[in-house]
């Protein structure tokens, strides 16, 4: 799709030759000497020549992208045609940050965004691979510029595409999660305490008259001069809700941590979406938006898509998140929040809900390798001092039930799962 | 704003130094001052042209080169002839245009210095050509008319061809 096409507009080297041209004649008069007109001579033929070119070229552009959908740092194939009445376009595309042309066929790549495709019966194509390295929602254009004869006019045009690819985040694979400890009514791969239709067995008990004949125990039986059947726990779903936390403070400069719990939710929406959880979604990013619960790949898709329009935020409208909990977190929902946990406010209601019964998780991402170590030593004691309460922050969510794992850059969101687990086992032998 | 590619830094010194080179070339005698001066002026306008983003600067720069030719003229010395100064002058433009166009379009350097090299070899050349007599024959008698009246067709053209297509924008 051709934007917009400005007309034929006279370049620099014009303007010069004009110059030199003019000047050319009345300095030969002026000083008494043909020399001047004689240098000129060959300009004046150059500008004749490259003026009497078409006024129109007609440069049009469009990029097409090859697919709609692409996980970060793999390419994606684009298309680009050109279409003027010119030998050469030079195209230079609006890259997004961190995309870089990985391949180009059927064009010459100058510079890391530009282009110089050959034209050929009036157009001219080619392809490229283009590598997104950031997730978000990115759409390519460019401008096209044709040269006429000599350079001496030129022609511009900006294309673009209206379809954007959607960049998902690269997420980490977790083979064991952190489960909730409480199931919901429906089928799933979870144990629950309850009784019901399902695989492990619960226990051998005396036939009664509402149970199923499916159920009893013929081996038992025969053993006995009454009927057995085995119970057994009934195999259900769980439910869970993210909580994504893209609070970084006032001046604190640690907006890569956002970008860090963008992937760790992306990674968790993936890895419990296999375990066919019912997911849903709060996120605290400028206005607090929340998916109620549901499962299956489109929503999925869409959670990742609310995901990816998370940005840094300084400080919430907390009446709207108070609200939000209020509406989308009953029992048995698994609450986990993956939080810089910079602020004062998500330590309160995650410990809120804990004292509500609510099952609650906290990975808690380490904004520490974001932060410059302050020079002076008043800043760097107050730094400590930040450290040292954000870890008692941690210890007091640990205390009060929340199952707590610090992700870093060194760490796997695999290791934090089972950090929060094996917190979880300690506790339960402790109970 | 994006700082400018290779191409355009290359190409401004490459442009730059054909401007010093021919400064470098001065007449003996009385006109020997204004030579240099003019000399120097030259590559000084490119310089405000090409640095501070002022495309009048680069005109100005090849109308001054061609009156400092004229100076020349009149001092009796033709070095380094009349071609030589045709294709400095060419490529001096050429490389400054280069520089200026590479900021908004992807031109590749080889390809550009290529085309330099090319166009002001030809006006070189079209210089010698026309130059193989005595060139100091066109300024006796009514050579200046004619040449006046040249220059003047020639710009009047230019200008009513620049106005159809400035009337189009």
């Amino acid at each position: 799709m051709t934007i917009g096409a400005r007309g034929r507009t006279v370049t620099l080297r014009a303007g010069a030759y004009l110059a030199a041209v003019v000047v050319a004649p009345f300095a030969a008069l002026a000083l008494g000497d043909p020399a001047p007109v004689l240098v000129a001579l060959p300009v004046a033929l150059c500008l004749v020549v490259g003026l009497m070119a078409p006024l129109e070229m007609e440069p049009s552009l469009r990029i097409v992208p090859g697919r709609d959908r692409s996980v970060e740092g793999m390419a994606v194939p684009y298309r680009v045609e050109v279409e003027a009445t010119a030998s050469m376009a030079y195209v230079t595309l609006d890259l997004p940050a961190a995309a870089v042309i990985s391949e180009a066929r059927g064009a010459r790549v100058v510079g890391s965004n530009g282009l110089v495709i050959v034209l050929t019966g009036g157009g001219g194509l080619a392809d490229l691979d283009v590598t997104f390295g950031r997730w978000g929602n990115h759409a390519i254009t460019g401008q096209v510029a044709v040269q006429g004869p000599l350079w001496l006019t030129d022609q511009t045009a900006v294309g673009g595409d209206s379809q954007s690819v959607v960049v998902l985040p690269d997420t980490a694979t977790v083979r064991r999660l952190v489960e909730p400890l409480m199931t919901n009514m429906h089928a799933g791969d979870l144990v629950s305490v309850g009784r019901g239709a399902g695989i492990e067995p619960a226990e051998v008990r005396v036939w009664q008259p509402s149970d199923p004949p499916r159920a009893i125990n013929w081996r038992a039986s025969a053993r006995s001069e009454r009927l057995w059947t085995t119970d057994r726990h009934a195999d259900r779903n769980g439910d869970l809700i993210l909580v994504v936390d893209s609070i970084t403070g006032a001046a604190a400069e640690i907006e890569e941590t956002v970008g860090e719990v963008v992937r760790l939710v992306a990674s968790l929406v993936e890895a419990y979406g296999r375990g066919r959880h019912r997911l849903g979604l709060v996120s605290l990013s400028g206005y607090t938006r929340w998916f109620g619960l549901d499962s299956g790949a489109l929503h999925e898709h869409r959670l990742l898509e609310a995901v990816m329009r998370t940005q840094a935020v300084v400080d919430p409208v907390w009446m709207a998140v108070d609200r939000v909990f209020e509406r989308t977190v009953h029992r048995p929902t698994f609450v986990i929040f993956v939080s810089p946990l910079v602020s004062d406010g998500i330590r309160e209601r995650a410990l809120r809900l804990a004292a509500g019964g609510i099952d609650v998780g906290m990975v808690a991402v380490d904004p520490s390798p974001w932060i410059v170590p302050p020079g002076d030593r008043l800043r760097a004691t107050a730094h400590r001092i930040w450290r040292i309460e954000r870890r008692r922050s941690l210890d007091v969510l640990a205390a009060s039930g929340v199952a707590v794992g610090e992700w870093r850059p060194d760490r796997s969101l695999a290791d934090v799962m089972e950090e929060m687990g094996e917190w979880r086992r300690r506790r339960r032998l402790r109970i | 704003m994006a700082p400018p590619p290779p191409t355009s830094y290359l190409t401004a010194a490459g442009s730059l130094a054909v401007a010093v080179t021919a400064a470098t070339f001065t007449v003996d005698g009385p006109w020997e001052p204004i030579s240099m001066m003019l000399g120097w002026l030259v590559p000084m306008l490119l310089a405000i042209g090409l640095v501070l983003g002022r495309p009048g600067g680069v005109a100005a720069a090849a109308a001054t080169y061609v009156v400092r030719i004229g100076v020349h003229g009149i001092a009796g010395d033709r070095t380094p002839g009349l071609a030589v100064s045709a294709l400095l002058l060419v490529a001096m433009i050429e490389l400054a245009a280069v520089s200026w166009d590479s900021r908004r379009m992807p031109i590749p350097l080889d390809g550009a210095l290529a085309r330099t090299v090319l166009v002001a070899a030809g006006a070189g050349l079209a210089v010698g050509l026309v130059a193989v007599g005595e060139p100091r024959a066109l300024g006796s008698g009514a050579a200046p008319a004619v040449i006046g009246l040249m220059g003047a067709m020639a710009v009047t053209a230019i200008l009513v061809r620049l106005g159809r297509t400035w009337g189009r924008r």
